[in-house]
């Protein structure tokens, strides 16, 4: 549905670099995972395509729109973020939480249709029976899958995801995997997920894109990519990889020096 | 359409809370129709609370004047033709009571609903009106016009010129300063507190200088007294009243956002250092105007919020308004209160307010389930 | 957007509601028994009057007598005074009914013989800032609360208490009705209270200088109708400063002995946290020390009230220090000073001229304390000059003057005894 182009793009704070050249075109309705050693540089390229953050230089286009051309509320209404966590200083109830994902769509009024969208993706999720909750009081897979939620009654072409299962057991995982899945196969998504997890980004993407120090490594589909020679580089790490039905499947076997987080 | 997957989440759900599922749908929405209709008649009981002890309060005074006589004296003013009364009942309910009464309202309204705007601007349950120093520069202004007796403007209003003035060029100084670095939340809160203690010790230094009536003047100031409120002054608060109260409650729905975090809410497509400035600046403003003639009565803007929001949950489209209800409530109460309790001997309505609002409020945290709010 | 809508359109509504009833309110502003032009003329006050005696009128007989009054005191015009904050003040009818807010104010109503025409006051008036009381807040000179009878009987505190330092009851205030208000000048409220408690408010005060107190009290003698009482008053005031100003203008500024004044006394010691003020705290200008042939050292500080350091005392060597006492029966500083070793090396320390004085306050400037502290300095500073002067009977006499009571002064003098080593 919307290609992002992402042409030369780099960012820094300051003196430092996070982001350096990077260039990489991601298609339409395709999952993308983003691979790579803590402090790569992942989530940053995440915030810089939603323009949280604004990039020194290079250009990103949606749909051969340029971003920093276009207002923030209508990024907003082409891509959707869903963070990591949300963290609250004050309560929120679980309908509320979602219905802020209408805000880029409406004026003042949350009307009886943009309410009714709500309910719609809440019972879409089997979440209905939470509306009335208080987010905090919710286990850490219920909260993820609201945040994906919301994202949901945005109704975006692009959904970015920051790292959606880092707190979540396995069964939870598979879930919120396989809700992702479903979005980019029957809604036309296109999903972009950060995630450290190498084999659920190999089972579930169509393609990975492996950074280290802000510069892509490697990117193409799960088996070009997750080579024991580009894990051995990226993360300081021996591994042995094992193709499952076609999926590679990596088994980290012992750490080579004190590389990966240099 | 999403068969797989409802049952899977419902799946999930039962494991998850372990609470009993398949609840029908229905149950759910008319939960929810039930929970908005009860914040509509927590508002409306709210409003109803407010006209009723406005209407009740406009007759309690030393002056016995029989309720009907009131309203009498009330709707002479409306249709002068058809009621006839005496001119003292008429000028102490007309000039004296209802002064008083209109200007606790709405001050008590401005100080909480800007202390709601605040605290979710800031994300700081501790924020208040007065974080951006706005009091501490209300009484440096009332201390330079009672030392020097220098201000903008002489005579009868040099005193609440000074404090506007210097409450506002305090809210401006932090503005101004913190969207130079980018207007974090935690910046304006840090220059705020900065800028508080700057002007407590300016304030500080004029108390060191002045003679013993210029001390009081300062000191009975300080406190918060609505009895020098007077319909001479009465269009400018509400002017400024008029013009700052919608335009907040217009940015309810961002105020929502706001509080899940700047990041989250730029990816919703809102610009959280526009929105906080904007409000600031509004409710900055708005505040000074209310605090130069009432003096500071701080309690109500950091607590009204909190009462609101623990009884009607954080929906800005119904905390606002109600925050600025409770405090219009608990600022009418405490003065009438104060007024009456040991006459004739009066109470200033600042302390009368802590004095009451506070265990009102203990009890509301005592009171709450665990976790439900904060 | 509808919502938007009629949102805005109630609050402007609701503006436009209060706003067209708040432009209106007025205190009364029309002479009695007038035609509407504001001067009242020989045919009408006539008219009112034989109207009245033939039971043919509509007005009281306040309204015929006040009529008649203004005809004849005021020309049949409305009086028109400039208070001590340049407000102009508008009376239509002559004050029969007072409320002071402060006892310098009260003093001179008091003094100006119209104690029977106030109606309430404040608390320091109720408490011991006119009449004396020790520091258990109890009467002392009994006689004198006896001699001042208010209102349709009763002692000074058996007012109605309308306003303290911090707070104003405007509603008791218009409740009794009062013909005007005598405010301080601190608060700066003229308008306010005229507003709220409708009648005419003026602001005046006393201070430090005797030609503040003249301005004081034929302002109020203006105010009060009582021009000839308050030109007497004046009169006595000056022939007190004249007699002892006569005697100090003759000594060469040399011989005058230079003078640390400390009006907050030293209970605490140097700086009371607290209130800001003591044995450091002085007076720039303090005219009764400069008649009575004292040299202020504070003379040349910028401000009024000021706090010095410790050193610039000891740097000042004052000849003489006085330090006041602030209750009748309370301690006295003069202790402290001479046995802190700070100051040990002061020439008033050594030589021991560390004396008391009388408090130069009391919720206002009391201008009895300024005349007794005029006279009892002089004696002190100048012993020989003023031997013949007795501090008693002028004492006695200052208060027959102002309060109309006699030996208050002596009585006094039993409670705080040190004016008695001068006698």
């Amino acid at each position: 549905m919307v290609k992002i182009t992402i042409n030369d793009l780099s960012f820094g704070y300051a003196s430092t670099k996070i982001l350096e050249n990077i260039s990489v075109d991601i298609h339409k309705s395709s999952f993308v995972s983003i691979v790579g050693p803590n402090g790569a540089g992942k989530s940053t390229f995440l915030k810089c395509i939603n323009k949280i953050l604004t990039p020194d230089r290079g250009d990103i286009h949606i749909d051969r729109r340029n971003i920093r051309q276009m207002k923030r509320m209508e990024v907003a209404r082409n891509i959707a973020y869903v963070p990591q966590s949300s963290n609250r200083v004050f309560p929120t109830t679980v309908f509320e939480m979602v219905l802020m994902g209408r805000r880029p769509h409406l004026g003042w009024f949350s009307n009886e249709t943009d309410k009714e969208k709500v309910w719609h993706v809440l019972e879409e999720m089997g979440l209905d029976e939470l509306a009335l909750r208080n987010f905090d009081e919710l286990s850490g897979g219920q909260q993820q899958k609201i945040l994906i939620a919301r994202a949901l009654a945005q109704e975006t072409g692009v959904i970015l995801l920051d790292e959606p299962t880092s707190n979540l057991d396995i069964w939870h995982q598979l879930d919120v995997m396989e809700n992702v899945k479903w979005l980019v196969n029957n809604r036309n998504v296109t999903a972009l997920m950060v995630v450290h997890d190498l084999n659920m980004a190999s089972k579930y993407s169509d393609r990975i894109l492996m950074m280290k120090n802000g510069r892509i490594v490697s990117v193409g589909d799960p088996v070009s990519v997750l080579t024991c020679e580009n894990i051995e580089k990226v993360y300081g790490v021996e591994a042995h990889v094992h193709t499952h039905e076609g999926i590679p499947y990596v088994m980290p076997l012992k750490q080579r020096g004190m590389t990966a987080d240099a | 359409m999403l068969g797989l997957f409802k049952k899977q989440s419902r799946k999930s759900d039962t494991d998850s809370s372990g609470s009993s599922h398949r609840k029908q749908t229905s149950d759910a929405r008319s939960d929810y129709q039930r929970y908005v209709g009860r914040k509509m008649l927590f508002m409306f009981v709210m409003l109803a609370l407010v006209i009723f002890l406005g209407a009740f309060i406009v007759t309690v005074g030393p002056l016995e004047v029989s309720v009907i006589d009131v309203y009498k004296i009330l709707f002479s003013r409306f249709f002068p033709d058809y009621f006839i009364n005496a001119d003292l009942p008429s000028q102490v309910v007309w000039n004296i009571r209802l002064p008083r009464i209109v200007a606790g309202i709405m001050a008590g309204f401005g100080l909480g609903i800007c202390g709601c705007v605040m605290q979710s601007v800031l994300k700081n349950p501790l924020a208040s009106p007065f974080t951006l120093g706005i009091s501490s520069g209300a009484s440096f202004g009332v201390a330079v016009a009672a030392v020097m007796g220098v201000g903008i403007i002489s005579g009868p209003y040099l005193l609440v010129g000074n404090a506007f003035l210097f409450s506002m060029l305090c809210a401006m100084f932090i503005i101004a300063l913190s969207s130079l670095k980018g207007a974090t939340s935690e910046t304006l809160i840090l220059a705020g507190i900065a800028i508080n203690y700057l002007f407590s010790s300016l304030s500080d230094l004029f108390h060191y200088f002045a003679t013993d009536e210029q001390l009081r003047l300062m000191v009975s100031w300080g406190m918060g007294d609505l009895s020098a409120f007077s319909w001479s002054n009465f269009m400018l608060l509400l002017c400024i009243f008029v013009f700052c109260t919608p335009l907040l409650y217009l940015k309810a729905n961002d105020l929502n956002i706001m509080v899940i975090g700047d990041e989250n809410a730029k990816s919703l497509g809102i610009d959280a250092n526009r929105v906080r400035m904007f409000c600031m600046l509004l409710a900055s403003l708005l505040i000074a105007t209310i605090v130069c003639f009432t003096g500071t009565i701080a309690f109500i803007g950091l607590v009204a919020p909190h009462m609101a929001r623990m009884v009607i949950g954080s929906d800005h489209k119904y905390l606002a308004p109600a925050s600025g209800l409770l405090g219009a409530l608990v600022l009418i109460v405490a003065d009438v209160v104060g007024m009456n309790i040991v006459r004739p001997t009066i109470v200033p309505t600042g302390i009368m307010t802590s004095l009451l609002g506070v265990p009102f409020f203990m009890y509301l945290i005592l009171k709450r389930k665990r976790k439900e709010f904060w | 957007m509808r919502q938007v809508f009629s949102y805005f359109a109630g609050i402007l509504l609701l503006a436009c509601l209060l706003f067209g009833t708040t432009t209106a309110y007025a205190i009364s502003s029309a002479l009695p028994c007038d035609d509407g032009d504001d001067v009242l003329t020989e045919k009408e006050v006539s008219y009112t009057v034989c109207d009245y005696m033939l039971e043919a009128s509509t007005y009281t007989l306040d309204d015929v007598g006040d009529a008649s009054y203004i005809f004849t005191f005021w020309d049949g015009k409305p009086k028109t005074i400039t208070d001590g904050h340049d407000r102009e003040v508008t009376f239509y009818r002559p004050v029969e009914r007072i409320i002071t807010t402060n006892p310098d104010n009260s003093r001179i109503v008091i003094a100006l013989n119209e104690l029977d025409k106030i109606v309430s006051t404040d608390e320091c008036t109720r408490g011991g800032c006119v009449l004396p009381r020790n520091s258990n807040d109890e009467k002392i000179a009994l006689g004198a609360w006896e001699a001042l009878q208010i209102y349709g009987g009763g002692e000074l505190d058996d007012l109605p208490e309308t306003n303290t330092r911090k707070e104003i009851d405007y509603e008791t205030m218009a409740l009794l009705q009062p013909d005007v208000v005598l405010d301080t000048l601190w608060y700066n409220r003229g308008d306010l209270i005229e507003e709220k408690v409708g009648c005419p408010c003026v602001d005046v005060g006393s201070g430090f200088t005797f030609e503040e107190n003249y301005y004081q009290i034929q302002l109020l003698g203006n105010v009060l109708d009582k021009k000839v009482r308050a030109d007497e008053l004046e009169d006595f005031i000056r022939s007190k400063v004249e007699m002892v100003a006569a005697v100090t203008s003759k000594i060469d500024e040399s011989e005058k002995p230079t003078v640390y004044f400390a009006p907050r006394g030293a209970t605490k010691g140097f700086y009371d946290a607290v209130e800001g003020r003591d044995f450091t705290r002085t007076e720039a200008v303090y005219e009764p020390l400069n008649i009575a042939g004292g040299i202020n050292l504070a003379k040349d500080c910028t401000g009024n009230e000021i706090n010095v350091a410790p050193e610039q005392i000891v740097v000042w060597e004052p000849e003489v220090i006085f330090v006041a006492r602030s209750t009748w029966d309370g301690e006295s500083g003069v202790g402290f000073v001479k046995d802190t070793p700070e100051l040990s090396e002061i020439p008033a320390v050594k030589n021991g001229r560390v004396y008391d004085c009388f408090y130069p306050y009391c919720r206002g400037r009391p201008v009895d304390r300024s005349l007794l502290n005029m006279i009892y300095m002089a004696k002190r500073l100048h012993p020989e000059e003023f031997s013949d002067l007795d501090l008693e009977a002028e004492g006695n006499e200052i208060f027959k003057e102002l309060l109309g009571v006699d030996g208050l002064f002596s009585e006094l003098a039993e409670y705080q005894t040190f004016p008695k080593e001068v006698y």
